[in-house]
Order: C-alpha cells, then structure tokens, then sequence
C-alpha cells in the first residue's frame, strides 16, 4: 500500500525521523517496504500490509500509529467522534447477515465541485485521480483511516409514501443487472449483496458504486454510506465479478467497523468546509456490536515463545506503546485489545505484538543439547544410495519439468496448453535431454552421455518416485548402449543387494518404480558417513552459459617418444586466450619413434559468435610453436 | 587446462545442496521426513490455519487438478509435511522435509513455476525464537562456511504466530554490502515462525504443554545464491552444461 511521508505526519507531534530511518524501523519492527519513490516535496512509501494488519493498518493513520510506537513519537490526538442525530428521512431497511452494519448519513445543500488544492495533491500523490470535491473526500478518507465509503445522490434514490429516501440492504436477485462505476454492466446473483432502493440495485456493497446513483456536480443532496460487510462474502462477490477495489480489498481482509468513528468527524469537519453540506443525520442498524477482547496471558508463557525474559511491568509498558491496555490479575495478565487489532485473538499474537516492539534481536539463540533418536527415511536413502553409484560409474544427474503436454492428470487451471497434465514417465523428458545435451557434446568435453534423473511421476492413483537412465554413444563408439544400462542396472542391484527384475532398456534408455526397491530392500539403521559425503567449494561461482555458438578446431602433432604429453599440452597452452573454453587429448597412438597427440579445442565467446579470423588468430601461433619444436610434426 | 577424460558423473546442483542439508540436519538431531505432491486442499491449507475465502490463500498461487469437486492440487509449499507427521507422532519432534513444491505463476528468471523447498518443525517443551534462530545460524554457518548472524522481522504465515521473516547476514561480504545482497548486507531468506496453537491442535498436540517452531526456504533459491545461478529455468532444463559444473 502506497503512502504519503507528509500525510503520516500529520498524525504524529514530533518530527518524523528521516524516510531511510522511518522505513528501517517499520522493516525491523512492523512490515516490509517494498520500495520509497522521492518525489521531491514528499516520498511515497510502498508498505506491504499482510492479511493479518489489515484491519488497521491499510491507511495513514494506522501505519503512523506504528510509527509512533516504533520510533518513539507521540501521536497526535484525533477529533473525538460526534453523536450524530439521526434523521427521519433515511428510511433504511437491513435484510442480509452479510451486513454487519448499515450506516448512512443524510448531507444537504451540498455545492459539488472541483476539490480544492490539498485534496487533489493528497490523491495525485497516492496515484489517484480526482473526480469531484464529494467523490475525493469519501476516498481521501479511506486512504487516512481505512474505512471505506461511498455517497449516493440523494435524487436518484426513490421515496416512500412519506418523502423519505428508501434504502434497502439485501441480497442481490439472480439476474439482476447493474451498471457499475466503471461503466460496465454487471449481472449479479443472490449470493451477492447490494445496497438498493424500492425500484433497483444502486452499489454492490463493499465494492463499487452504481454509475446511476453516483455524485455528479448537479447533485444536491448526499447519502453517504460507511456500511460494513462481512469479510467472505465481500470476497466472494469480487472475484465473481473480477473486481479488486480499494473497497473490496480492504472489506475482504476484515475490518474494525471502529475505523468509521475514527473517520466521522474529519468527514463532518470536511462536508461543511469543501461543500457547504448541512450534515441532516443518520440511520444505524447493527445487530451485534462490536466489543472489546480480553485474553488473559502470563509474563511466563510470553517469555517462553519469545526465548527471553519478560517482565509483567515490560510487557505492561511496550504494549503500551501500542495503545494496548494491560493490567494485573490474579493468575497474570489481562490484555484490552483495541477494536481495530482484529489480529490479536490468542496469547501467541499478543507475544508476537510485545516481540516486534521489543525487537526481535533480543533474542539469543539457544541450541538442543539433546540428540533424539533419527529414523531413517528409506526413500531418501535408496534414491541418494543410487544417485551416488550412479555418479561414480559417470552418469550426470538431471531435473526436468513435471508439466507435459499429455498425461492421466490434468491441471485444471494450467499455465498453457502444453503443460495441462503431469508427467507419467521421466522418459520422454530424457529422450529430449539425451538430443540436446548432445549437441554439446564437444563443449561439454564428453565421448558419450551418460544421464540419470529422479523424480515424482503421476499417475491417476499413483505417485510414483521414478528412476531414469539415459545413454547416448556417438557415431563409431564402440560398445552398446542397452548394454551400459544393463551394467549400471546390475551395480545399482549389488550396491542395494536387491532384485531389480526385469526392466525394458530400449535405445539406451531405462525407466523404472523405484517403489519395487523400496519394497525389497532390508534398510540400514543409519544413512551412514559416505551417503551425502562430497565434495563442497564454498568459493565455488558458476559459470554463465554462452548463448553463442560454440566452434571446434582439432590438432594432431608427432613428437619424439621421450617428449611427454603434459610438455606438448604446455606448448599449446601458451598460445591459447579465453576464447578457448576446452583443450582435451582424444587421440594417442606410437609409430616407431614418434607418438601422437590429438587435441580438440573448443571455442566460445560469452558475448559474440567467434570468426574464423578470431580462431584463426589462436591456432596459427599454436602450429607455428609446435612447428618449431625439434623432431614435432603436424599430421 | 588438462586432458579431459570424464570419469565421474556428476550432481545436479540441487541434489548437491540437499546432501549438504540433509548431512547438516541429521547431525542435529533432525529426521527427514515427506509427503505427496499431489495434496488435499485440507492439509495444503485448512489444516494449516488457512482456511477457504481467506486473503491469504492470495499468498499461494495454487494449481488445481480436475475435476475441481475432489479440491486436490499441486503442493503449494511443504508446509502439510508437517501437518502429516504431527498426526503421526507424539512430540518431542524434530524433521525437516525436502520437497518440490508448485506455484501458479508465470516463470521467468527468478520465478519457476516448480521449485524445490526445505521445510523444518521442531516441537517440544518450552521451544521458542530462540531454538529457532540458534538452530538455523548453525545451519547457515555450515552451509555457507562462513560465521552467519541471523535478523528476525516480522511477518505474517497464518500458520505460525509469531511469525517472522529470516534475512541472513550476506555470506559473500559478511554484510558489508556488495552485490549478492544489494548493498544491504543481509540476504532475505526464508519464512519461520512459532507453530500457531490451532496447528498443533488440529493434529492432536496439546498447545498449553508444547510449542513449536517451523520455517520454510527455497532451495533453488540457495542453490542460485551460493553458486551465482543466475537463472532458475536452468535448473530444470536437463542441461548438462549446468549440472557438470558441480
């Protein structure tokens, strides 16, 4: 939620501290700032209200109210709320639980016009645009106190037989259309609720006004409405409609219907000052009132979850801050939570409330000091067993996608058409992964694939926790690929001293349950000190892949016998710059006196397809040097 | 540069950093434990104090499976790892659980769509913050090989109460600020909390006699910062070109 850094102080005596110190204290003790815009005269602060504040916290005077308490400033007082009279000529009629209160104010002679300055440059700041002098007040204050509002043109509201406006609060009917604020039509159903007159529906309560009924600057006299909703059922008729509102969004997380006192006399105060308004009165219907919690806590059980010592005077006094009240009783504590803190409910959100206050860097860390007894979970272990004897006999491990174009699962709700079922086979996948990975074969300074994967397959009743191997030999290889599976399935089988059966290797590629595993083995009682034993560079950093092409340039040379490998691979080194990723030895063969190298370089650029030129310009000195070596020969 | 023979294979990054989580944990006393992918809405949310028409079911992206009316779908988090074991056994209880989990979102390079996350849940008697924060700085200090001051904030998962967010003091620059984290220092790392009571309760463990601590971190999100991956596709493209560099 955007806020305005000015506006916050107009809630608070002090001086603000700085915006870096004010974001910092609210990110350590309240909520995160998802960034601060300078916009020269002002910053605009984005705090990110989660569910469980919302129901204070989504407006200025509820974030400043925080700020108070975490960067120890005094708050300002608000204006006490008036008794309103109420009015004979509001004829309100509440037929839905979904309303928890109808709440409306009759102003007359109002002068609708543009707002004055303040109240446009309050609106531009949040990003709003201004409408007219009413329209910007019922939004100004719900950006200052959270309560959301509407008014209604008085006009447009049909009479009962005594001249009075008709107001019904009741359940939608199927089928029922309204045009909206937005101008678009909207049909609605019973589970809905609307805000009607005798003749038609004129708001979907709690999200957005009717365009018919909206205040126009010919409009004279207002009805305003802080009416309440349940939270569900606000929710509910929001995404029906595909309508996230200011309104709705603050209804659907729950609100204190106490912030339309807080909002009452800065509505009154305003009416009169921008429009002239003549506040005639209102009409309440509230079934049940709203009422103070008491939860009892002790200073021992708050200390407990926290991990450190508080006192029943410190708990007293930082919930305090908060305008929380607490007061000793006989078997501890007995907290008064304010009507707006619909969040705190159970002794736990009250240690929650005295730990962010406090900070949570009191805490010390403490340590177990006992070593319960581990059970040893058979499914990591198998997997983990194998993906080690896997990786010893040369095979890479690989993860792909569980979403797939065909399957027995379907996604109801999938990102797109060709990821709408769950995998039932980690083949498929491998067979892809077999024909990329070999394209950069070269690169990758391999003679052969060697794959694996491990992963959850889908079926209609079954998840299965499957095993894929993947070879792939190039042209002339000799050997088999079916009969590589075959060996590595025969490893796996003697390392878990289980019978794998039978499993079909067809092109080099095997896939199977490794439930018949689970089935058979006979677990160890621990994992053992080898299971996760490797290897671990914590300086190690990866390296980005080129997207660029990659090039490769081969060199064969006779040298004399007694010249070694590593002197031979010295001399190319020397000639060789960046642009060569990869230098191995593929060949070796004797012919009398004189034995052969073979070496392939493979070239590749992170930010360019490399020329000829460029590898020209590294293998032309790598000759030149090896050409000039006594008794070396190029093939 | 010498001769290049493969002999080895190698790990893809993710199963090389779940080792190092696993041989971590097990050493302090944690039992490693699972649950489906495929979940009931129940303990995906409900039982995780979640419940349906709830704003913070907005905090989970969910994948639905067809048809609708059987409220199955793709784990969202492995938080019902926890739900699941608490029905199982009786506290003093200390597990992790490893696991993929889904999200409804549209990926790009820091957003996938699947990605793997590392749940804890300790409970016993008098456990507070204070396990919490001594547990995971010995976790951090052993996975990032470098002394790792850890930083509560506040937070909110219906599931624990209090909850906090976890930024860990920057293992490159040990929170001097540099790029890995922005200049800050510290590094946002994972969601934790104190076991809410209603969680405990619906899996049949006395809230007034034991308490909890839980939290939950992507591991991809580990593996992408301690290594500089800097795009999460990679991890499941079956690309060889990531996986031998480790």
């Amino acid at each position: 939620m955007k806020v305005s850094y000015n506006w916050l102080q107009e809630y608070i005596k002090n001086p603000l501290p700085k915006v870096e110190e004010l974001s910092r204290a609210l990110t350590m003790h309240s909520f995160e700032i998802e960034g601060v815009e300078d916009m020269g005269h002002d910053s605009v602060i984005d705090v990110k209200v989660l569910p469980n504040r919302a129901s204070d916290c989504l407006c200025h005077f509820g974030v400043a109210s925080e700020v108070a308490s975490v960067c120890n400033l005094e708050r300002i007082e608000l204006l006490e709320t008036p008794t309103l009279s109420k009015t004979e000529k509001i004829n309100l009629s509440l037929n839905t639980k979904q309303c928890e209160r109808g709440f409306m104010i009759l102003v007359r002679d109002v002068k609708v016009g543009e707002s004055p300055e303040w109240l446009r440059e309050k609106l531009a700041i949040l990003g709003q645009r201004s409408i007219n002098s009413v329209v910007d007040l019922t939004n100004y204050l719900t950006f200052a106190f959270g309560h959301p509002m509407h008014a209604f043109d008085a006009e447009k509201i049909s009479l009962d037989k005594n001249f009075n406006y008709q107001l019904n609060i009741r359940h939608a009917k199927d089928g029922e259309k309204i045009t909206l604020l937005n101008g678009t039509e909207y049909s609605l159903t019973e589970d809905m609720v609307v805000i009607a007159d005798d003749e038609k529906a004129l708001d979907v309560a709690g999200v957005m006004g009717g365009d018919d009924s909206k205040v126009t600057e010919s409009t004279k006299n207002i009805i305003l409405s802080m009416s309440h909703f349940n939270p569900v059922s606000i929710r509910k008729t929001a995404k029906k409609l595909g309508l996230r509102t200011e309104a709705s969004h603050r209804f659907e997380n729950g609100l204190s219907r106490s912030l339309a006192e807080r909002s009452l006399p800065y509505l009154l105060k305003n009416i009169l000052e921008i429009t002239g308004g003549i506040v005639d009165g209102m009409v309440e219907e509230e079934p049940l009132k709203e009422v103070i919690r008491k939860i009892p806590i002790t200073s021992k059980k708050i200390s407990t979850i926290l991990g450190f010592e508080v006192s029943d005077e410190e708990i007293i006094s930082i919930l305090a801050k908060q305008r929380i009240w607490a007061g000793q009783s006989e078997e501890g504590l007995v907290v008064s939570v304010p009507k707006d803190r619909l969040d705190i409910t159970i002794e736990e959100s009250v240690a929650e409330e005295v730990g962010r206050i406090y900070g949570y860097e009191n805490i010390k860390p403490k340590k177990f000091t006992d070593t319960p007894a581990l059970g040893l979970n058979v499914r990591f272990f198998v997997a983990d067993k194998i993906r080690n004897v896997l990786v010893k006999s040369g095979y890479s491990e690989v993860y792909t996608y569980a979403f797939v174009k065909g399957g027995e699962v379907v996604i109801a709700n999938a990102l797109s058409g060709d990821k709408k079922y769950l995998r039932t086979n980690l083949g498929n996948a491998m067979g892809e992964a077999l024909e990329e990975n070999f394209k950069h074969l070269d690169l990758l300074g391999l003679k052969e694939l060697k794959m694996f994967e491990i992963g959850t397959i889908f079926k209609k009743e079954e998840e299965g926790m499957h095993l894929c191997l993947g070879v792939k030999y190039p042209k002339g290889k000799k050997g088999n690929v079916d009969e590589e599976v075959a060996r590595v399935i025969n490893l796996i089988e003697s390392e878990l001293d289980v019978s794998l059966g039978d499993i079909s290797i067809v092109g080099g590629v095997a896939e199977f349950n490794l439930n018949r595993v689970l089935e058979n083995i006979t677990a160890p009682a621990e994992y053992g000190k080898d299971l996760w034993d490797i290897e671990i560079n914590d300086n190690f950093l990866w390296k980005t892949i080129s997207p660029y092409p990659f090039a490769v340039r081969d060199v064969a040379v006779f040298v004399p016998n007694e010249v070694s490998v590593e002197k031979v691979i010295e001399l190319i080194n020397k000639n060789i710059n960046s642009l060569v990723v990869r230098l191995s030895l593929f060949d070796t063969f004797v012919k009398s006196e004189k034995t052969s190298y073979a070496f392939r370089l493979v070239f590749q650029a992170s930010d360019r397809t490399l020329t000829d030129e460029e590898i020209n310009a590294v293998m032309n000195p790598i000759y030149e040097s090896l050409k000039g070596e006594e008794g070396f020969e190029i093939r | 540069m010498k001769e290049n023979e493969e002999i080895k294979g190698h790990l893809h990054p993710l199963t090389h950093t779940m080792f190092q989580i696993n041989q971590i944990f097990t050493d302090l006393g944690f039992t490693i434990a699972e649950g489906p992918e495929i979940e009931t809405e129940f303990y995906n949310f409900d039982s995780l104090n979640i419940p349906e028409h709830h704003p913070a079911r907005d905090m989970w992206d969910t994948f639905w499976l067809e048809p609708l009316n059987a409220k199955k779908l793709l784990r969202t988090h492995t938080s019902p790892v926890q739900v699941r074991f608490m029905e199982q056994h009786k506290p003093p209880l200390r597990i992790i659980a490893p696991g993929k989990v889904f999200r409804h979102e549209a990926t790009d390079a820091t957003h996938e769509a699947q990605f793997y996350q590392l749940e804890g849940l300790v409970v016993g008697e008098n456990i507070s913050l204070a396990h919490l924060k001594g547990t995971l700085e010995e976790f951090f200090e052993k996975f990032f090989g470098k002394k790792t001051e850890l930083r509560l904030r506040p937070s909110y998962f219906p599931f624990v109460e209090p909850g906090v967010e976890i930024d860990a003091s920057c293992f490159k620059c040990s929170g001097k600020g540099c790029s890995t984290c922005k200049g800050t220092g510290f590094i946002e790392i994972m969601g934790a909390g104190v076991v809410h009571p209603r969680v405990l309760e619906s899996s049949g463990i006395d809230s007034r006699k034991y308490s909890g601590f839980a939290f939950g971190c992507g591991i991809d999100r580990l593996v992408m910062l301690k290594y500089g991956v800097d795009d999460v596709r990679l991890l499941y493209s079956g690309d060889l070109r990531l996986t031998n560099q480790f």
